[in-house]
This record gives structure tokens, sequence and C-alpha cells, in this order.
């Protein structure tokens, strides 16, 4: 079958500082896998590199089984992602963005599913500055998946919201899987890799140290003398992997 | 097609919800043309103001109109008086020779083609004691010789380059800045299409300034371009295009906004201040005047001034075309080499 994402040997630096070092990875569909790790992990570089931003320096892309050189157009229609840190037109209603990024492609979601998706119906006239952090992610999310993608990026989804807007863009994610969508899924709060994830990479400085589901990686390497799945979290496993505190990195 | 359509219509919202943007391009030039016009060229002044040339021996002929009410006589050199007639201080400039009278005024302007009867008249008056006096017209060819026919040409060409400046380039800093190019490329956007709809937006915001300029100056003081409105728009139009390419220069890399207010307040505050928009450049030191005849801003001030005051055809203003539209193309091509999308 073919990956939606396969990634082979990837490496990246800037100047001496390597971002990305040998990194492997797959999706298939219906899979959302969650690249965990702290800041400067290298989770946004990789990220890039796999959305076309950014050319790797070695290693190999795959995207739907095809690469960024030959079939970009073809690949940016039948992916959506969400950066981080973008910010929108702040005068535009939520309508008028998403129309806008309609407009970029051939195959559209109507606007009103999208809005009920992420749960926005009742704010589709609205300016988006007059919208809250976590109502305005869920419009960035909206405008990845305008274009109904089999492949989604999220970089850091909830970074600076609050628990219940957490809350919101998860449920979002959860109903994407059930669609059978594939997801790339960036985080570095162990509790939501941990709940989305179908397979989880942790990445410190720009390598792979660990990779599995959460339980299996939970079993693993929480150390801790008789630690049971239930007791253990992500939290343990990062910390004896790389003596690191995850969030306060 | 639907696409660009869709990011034109974007392209104007973001101007008209831009409380900063409407300011500049409606509010603006209004005020200049109200604030500058009224205080150079109030239109209840009923004295005549008659400027002599002090360097005439014969002006004891003129003692009658400088005991009238109805006239302001203003003594001066030859070169001061025109200054003052372009920027209509003075209706009209006599001069006195040993035989003849000489008036340099405007001849389609009533109030100056009375001053000079009513100058005609007083020398008659006085023909007594002094030599008589041949009247010699010479009318000046310029037909709007008010301040504010001055202005209006040259604040159009100042809202022209700062709305291309600090409108379209300060939009497209602020959206590399906000990530938002970069979200733009990673959707199948078409790159040329978001240049084509700055530029297509940024003559939607063009129609608008000139309907501004034009009509408030029609309106309050009876503007009229005295050559072809055509022209006129085509080298708005085309002063437009030079100004927006400039701006996808500048603003190609820079994801700062200071830094770039920086490098356009550079860019056109010196153009600006020498380039004549405010006052004619007549007055500058030579060499002043020879460098800013090199400013884009100079090149289009003058053209649009031909074309409105002087009546200046698409042929007269041609070689100034021909530089606004290098400087459009080389900016252009400059722009797409070092673009950024992030």
């Amino acid at each position: 079958m073919t990956y939606l994402i396969e990634v082979k040997n990837l490496s990246k630096s800037f100047q001496s500082f390597e971002a990305v070092k040998d990194l492997s990875l797959h999706v298939k569909q219906g899979e959302c896998l969650a690249i965990l790790g702290p800041n400067g992990a290298g989770k946004t570089t990789t990220f890039e590199m796999l959305e076309g931003l950014l050319r790797p320096d070695s290693g190999e892309i795959l995207l739907f089984g095809k690469t960024w050189d030959r079939d970009r157009s073809e690949i940016l229609s039948r992916i959506g992602v969400q950066l981080q840190e973008t910010s929108l037109y702040k005068r535009f209603t939520v309508r008028e963005t998403l129309e806008l990024f309609g407009s970029f492609y051939k195959q559209r979601k109507p606007i009103n599913e999208l809005l009920e998706l992420v749960e926005l119906s009742d704010k589709m006239d609205v300016e988006l500055r007059k919208l809250s952090g976590g109502q305005k992610q869920r419009v960035y999310i909206a405008a990845a998946l305008i274009n109904d993608p089999e492949l989604i990026f999220l970089d850091e989804p909830t970074t600076g919201l609050d628990p219940l807007a957490r809350r919101g863009v998860w449920n979002i994610i959860e109903n994407l899987k059930k669609e059978g969508a594939g997801i790339l899924l960036s985080t570095h709060h162990m509790e939501e890799a941990e709940h989305l994830a179908s397979r989880i990479v942790i990445l410190d400085s720009g390598k792979i140290i660990a990779q599995g589901t959460s339980k299996e990686l939970i079993e693993k390497f929480s150390g801790g003398e008789k630690v049971t799945v239930r007791h253990g979290t992500l939290e343990d496993v990062f910390l004896n992997l790389t003596g690191k505190e995850l969030e306060n990195v | 097609m639907y696409s660009l359509f869709v990011m034109i219509k974007c392209r104007w919202l973001e101007f008209r919800r831009e409380p900063s943007a409407f300011y500049y391009v409606i509010l603006f030039p209004i005020i200049s043309i109200v604030g500058l016009g009224f205080i150079f060229n109030s239109p209840h002044r009923k004295p005549f103001s008659i400027g002599v040339d002090s360097s005439s021996q014969f002006n004891s002929s003129l003692y009658e109109l400088r005991g009238d009410e109805q006239f302001k006589v203003i003594d001066g050199s030859q070169d001061s008086l025109e200054t003052d007639l372009k920027r209509g201080h003075i209706q009209l400039i006599v001069r006195l020779t040993d035989k003849e009278a000489y008036f340099v005024y405007d001849p389609h302007n009533n109030d100056a083609y009375t001053a000079r009867l009513a100058v005609s008249a007083a020398l008659e008056k006085s023909a007594g004691q002094s030599p008589k006096f041949m009247p010699v017209d010479t009318p000046v060819s310029a037909a709007g010789l008010r301040y504010v026919d001055f202005l209006i040409p040259g604040l159009l060409a100042f809202s022209i380059v700062s709305t291309s400046l600090f409108g379209t380039g300060q939009l497209i800093v602020a959206n590399r800045r906000d990530n938002l190019l970069k979200r733009y490329f990673v959707t199948p956007m078409k790159p040329l299409s978001y240049m084509v709809s700055h530029i297509v937006g940024r003559l939607l915001i063009l129609a608008m300034e000139i309907s501004v300029v034009l009509i408030s100056g029609w309106l309050i003081f009876g503007f009229k371009v005295q050559g072809s409105l055509l022209t006129f728009i085509f080298f708005s139009v085309l002063g437009a295009a030079a100004f927006t390419s400039l701006a996808l220069v500048a603003a190609s890399r820079t994801s700062n906004s200071s830094a770039y207010a920086g490098i356009v307040n550079a860019i056109v505050m010196p153009m600006a201040l020498m380039g004549g928009v405010w006052f004619s450049r007549s007055n500058f030191p030579e060499w002043l005047v020879h460098l800013s005849d090199y400013f884009p801003l100079t090149m289009l001030v003058d053209s649009l001034r031909l074309i409105a005051l002087e009546g200046a055809s698409f042929g007269d203003a041609w070689a100034m075309a021909r530089k606004l539209l290098s400087m459009t193309v080389i900016c252009a091509a400059g722009a797409s080499r070092l673009f950024k999308w992030y």
C-alpha cells in the first residue's frame, strides 16, 4: 500500500546546527501520528520539510507516493496545513477567510459543513479580531480543511490555548480521524498525544528517540518499579528518555 | 480566475476595513486641498493683488493705485513676482518702461483681466504728468494659476506614492510577518495571482484617489484638468504601477514592519519635500532642481501638472511616461527575483 507520508533518512542543518538528523517515519490512511517533543526538538523543521517549505539536505520525502519536486501542485491540492503562529487578516469575517482559502482549490467543502465541524456556525459573519484564541485556532483548522484533504498537518494546534479551548480542538481532530483522514500532529503536551495519536514519535534534538503507541511507550520506557500503563504517563517516558521535563523546556 | 476574483475582493476589503488606509486615501487629500487651498487662496478676497516690478523708475505713475482700496500693490523683483503669480498671491504683474506697460497675467482669469483693465485706466489718468504708456499684454501659458491648481496634481501624485508604498507594501510585509504568505504558499494559490490581485486592488484604490481629488477639487475650487482627462488618468495609472512595483521591491524580503516603514520614509520624504509636491521647485537652488529631476515622484508630479495646468498632450509628456514605464518594468523584475514568501 502507499503511505500518505513516507519519509526516509531526513536531515537538515542550519549552518552548523543540526535541526533534524536521519529521521524516518510514515503515516497511513486514517492514522494520527503525533510528533512529541520540547521546543527546539526539530518538530517545526520536520513539518516544514514535509510541507514543501524547506528543502532537506538529504533524505527522501514521499507524500501519496509522490515528490515535491515533480508533483507539487497535486500534493498541494490534497493536503491541508495549519501552520504554527499564523495570523490571518483580522478584519475578515470567518466566512470571507474561508472563501479566500476555498478559492485556491478546485474541490472544496461547503463552508456551512466546515463550520459545523469546527463548531463555529454561529460565528460565520464575525470578524476574526472579535474571536477568542480558541475560536481563531478553529478557524485556522477549518481553513486547512477547506479542500477536504486526505492528509492534514497540524503544527502545535493547541499551543497557547486554555484547557477548555484545547478540548474543543481535540474534538475536531477526533472527528477528522473518524472521517478517515491521515493526520500529522505536533505537540509538546503528552496528554494530547496520548489522547489523540494512533502512534507517537518522540523527538529530541532532531532525532527520534522512541516511537510506538502510547501504551507501548509507557510500558517500555516509563521506568520506575512496577509502573502500570494506567499510572505511568508519557511525561515519565520523556523524563526517562531525556532527563528533561517536557512542558517546561 | 475565480481565485483571482476572490483575492481582488480581499484586497478591496483589506483597504476598506483598515481605518488608516481609508483616512490616507479619502480624508487626507480632501483635508489638504481644503486646508491649503483656502489658506493660500481665499475665495472671499476682494482687492486685486498687483505685483509691480520695483526695478522700473517709472512706478510713480502708479500712485493712483496705491491709494485705492481695491488694489493691493506688492513691489518686488520680476522673479519673485512670477512666483507670487504662480502661487496665486497676485493676479497681475506690471512692469513699466519709458514707453510701454507690460502686463503679465492669465487672460482666462476674469479677476486678472479686470485688474489689467483697472491698471490701464489708472495709467491713463496719470498720463498728464508722465509719458504715455503703450499697453503690452503677456498672457501666461498655464491656464490654472491659482495655488490650488498647482497643489491638486501634486497631492494626487503624493497620494499615489504613499498609498502604494505605505498601503500595498506595508500589507505585504505584514502578511509575511504573520506567516500568511507562507500559509498561502502551502495552497495551490498561484503566486502570480497574488501579485496581480495587489496590482488590480491598487488600481481600484487609485480610482478612488483620483475621484476624491478631482471631484473635491472641482466642487470646492472649480479645479479642472486643462489637458485630456484620459491622459491624466493614464499617467496616474502609470504612476501607481511604477510605485506599486517599487513597493513590491521594498517589501520583497523584510517581515519587519518598522524596518519597512523606515526604508519607505527614507524613500518618500526626500522625494516629497524636494520633488515639488507642495511648492514649486523653481524656488530651490539650481543643483537641487537638477537632482530632483531624477526622482520618480518629480516625474509623476511634473507630468500630472503639465497635463492638468498646461494642457500638455500625451506626446508632450511621453518622455516622462517612458521613464515611469521603465521604472515599473525594472522594479517588477527585481521584485519577482527578490520576493520571499517566508
